[in-house]
């Protein structure tokens, strides 16, 4: 019975349409994450470019935020003609260190691996400032960073308060 | 009533493979020439890979293509390469024997174009965050070069599967792996939320109001999306996971596509209209994906063709 079955299924993957398309789905969706399942930054595990099963918009947060650029006087700066970046990549490659850095802190148990939602200002102050740097040395228009004198990081929370969009800034980086 | 439904569906999807003519290759070639000109002509900005990914956590070096020397002689060699991609398969297509040796030609030169498309994607992926804006347009590189590959291992246009030429092969394996990307979204999707996707659509206000404040921080000006929707989105939930829920069997079911030119205009176009609502939404372009389900999906100018025919056997 068990051979028969057997049998059934390998004829039904024969007659099955476009096998080269769930060869991809299965090569990306299970084969590509299990590779990269070590991998240390947890935004890279399941992907291998062009390979990614990333599902985008996939968990909706009651709590959102993004980063934004300011000089010293506060004064917002454009991430792309300052440092040919883009917010989202500067927000990511921030998100993920961020993850990484909470691994390091204790959580209220007492154990390694604090939520980085439960981060203080001064706990994301490294990770920040280290975003900040790694802008700055790799700007792709150094003059155009010589214009300030420093800059700051900014992560604008963004929760509901009352039913209401609320958002707030924190400074989490300076250089 | 199972009959009639039973009807359409056939109708609908009936496994009918997809015979391209000569000038549908060509025009599917041009668009996918054209994207990745599109994406690969400018140098890039990131300098470094500091969080190697990809062929980068191989050791591969890329960031050869941030610099302006390079691009000197890179751009026009990758413009002739993609000419010679896009102009070459028509004389294979007037060869019936010896169709092989333009197929090897072309999946030889395609080589540089892929290798520059894939290095772009994945420098841009070594900063220590994901983008996936151009992956779609090695994605369907990849499928083009695979399909050419083969055709030059069958030798024989014969051995193709469906009584394919190799173009057309190369149009339906492309096609094969873009919904795949499609359908993998979806599934990882709905096992990332644990089901949960559509209880928790209604906070894709909170989304919106994170794009709005992207756009306007890279440029320093005001966004053009409707970010009205954010707080929109919040005071009318149900509303906001019938307009959400739409996309996800769309993505999950977007293998369909894949049967017939119907179901391909029909899964091309909502896909389309779902990437432009995004866009208009959460300020993302999906300039590479609305391109290539135009060029490969929706594939105007067959229907167009065909429209102009029937009018003149009408008169």
């Amino acid at each position: 019975m068990i051979l028969g079955l057997i049998s059934k299924l390998n004829q039904w993957c024969l007659n099955l349409p476009f096998r080269l398309h769930w060869f991809f789905v299965i090569f990306t969706a299970i084969i590509i994450p299990w590779l990269t399942a070590n991998h240390p930054v947890k935004a890279q595990k399941g992907e291998w470019y062009p390979f990614s099963n990333f599902p985008m918009y996939s968990n909706f947060e009651p709590t959102a935020y993004y980063v934004y650029i300011t000089d010293q006087e506060d004064k917002p700066v454009g991430i792309a003609p300052t440092f040919g970046s883009w917010p989202t990549a500067v927000k990511k490659a921030y998100d993920a260190k961020l993850k990484a850095h909470a691994k390091t802190l204790l959580n209220k148990k007492g154990k390694l691996g604090k939520p980085s939602k439960d981060m203080t200002t001064e706990e994301c102050r490294p990770v920040g400032d280290a975003i900040l740097k790694q802008l700055r040395d790799a700007s792709k228009f150094p003059e155009e960073v010589k214009k300030h004198s420093g800059y700051r990081l900014y992560q604008m929370d963004i929760y509901l308060e009352e039913g209401k969009i609320t958002q707030k800034p924190k400074l989490v980086g300076e250089v | 009533m199972i009959q009639k439904i039973t009807r359409i569906w056939r109708y609908c999807f009936a496994f009918e493979p997809i015979q391209h003519a000569w000038w549908e290759t060509f025009l599917i070639r041009a668009g996918i020439a054209y994207a990745v000109w599109h994406s690969c002509k400018d140098p890039r900005s990131e300098t470094a890979q500091p969080v190697p990914h990809g062929l980068t956590a191989w050791g591969v070096d890329f960031t050869w293509l941030s610099n302006n020397q390079t691009m000197t002689w890179l751009v026009p060699t990758l413009a002739i390469c993609l000419w010679v991609y896009v102009l070459l398969p028509i004389i294979g297509e007037a060869l019936k024997k010896a169709a092989w040796v333009i197929d090897l030609a072309t999946a030889v030169i395609l080589l540089f174009p892929l290798w520059i498309s894939l290095g772009n994607g994945t420098l841009i992926n070594s900063q220590g965050a994901m983008n996936h804006t151009t992956q779609i347009v090695t994605t369907a590189l990849l499928g083009q070069w695979l399909a050419l590959a083969w055709s030059c291992y069958r030798r024989d246009p014969a051995k193709l599967p469906r009584g394919y030429n190799s173009q057309q092969l190369a149009a339906d394996w492309t096609r094969q792996l873009m919904m795949a990307t499609y359908v993998v979204s979806a599934t990882t999707k709905l096992i990332q939320s644990h089901g949960n996707w559509l209880a928790d659509t209604p906070y894709f206000g909170l989304q919106i109001a994170k794009s709005t404040g992207q756009a306007f921080y890279e440029w320093l000006s005001p966004p053009d999306n409707a970010a009205w929707l954010s707080q929109f989105f919040i005071d009318h939930p149900h509303l906001a996971q019938v307009m959400l829920g739409v996309g996800l069997p769309l993505e999950l079911f977007a293998f369909l596509a894949l049967y017939n030119r119907r179901s391909a205009l029909f899964f091309g176009i909502t896909l389309f209209i779902f990437h432009s609502t995004i866009t208009e939404v959460m300020n993302l372009n999906f300039f590479y994906h609305k391109l290539l389900l135009i060029t490969l999906l929706v594939n105007p100018s067959w229907w167009l063709v065909m429209a102009a025919r029937k009018l003149v056997s009408a008169k």
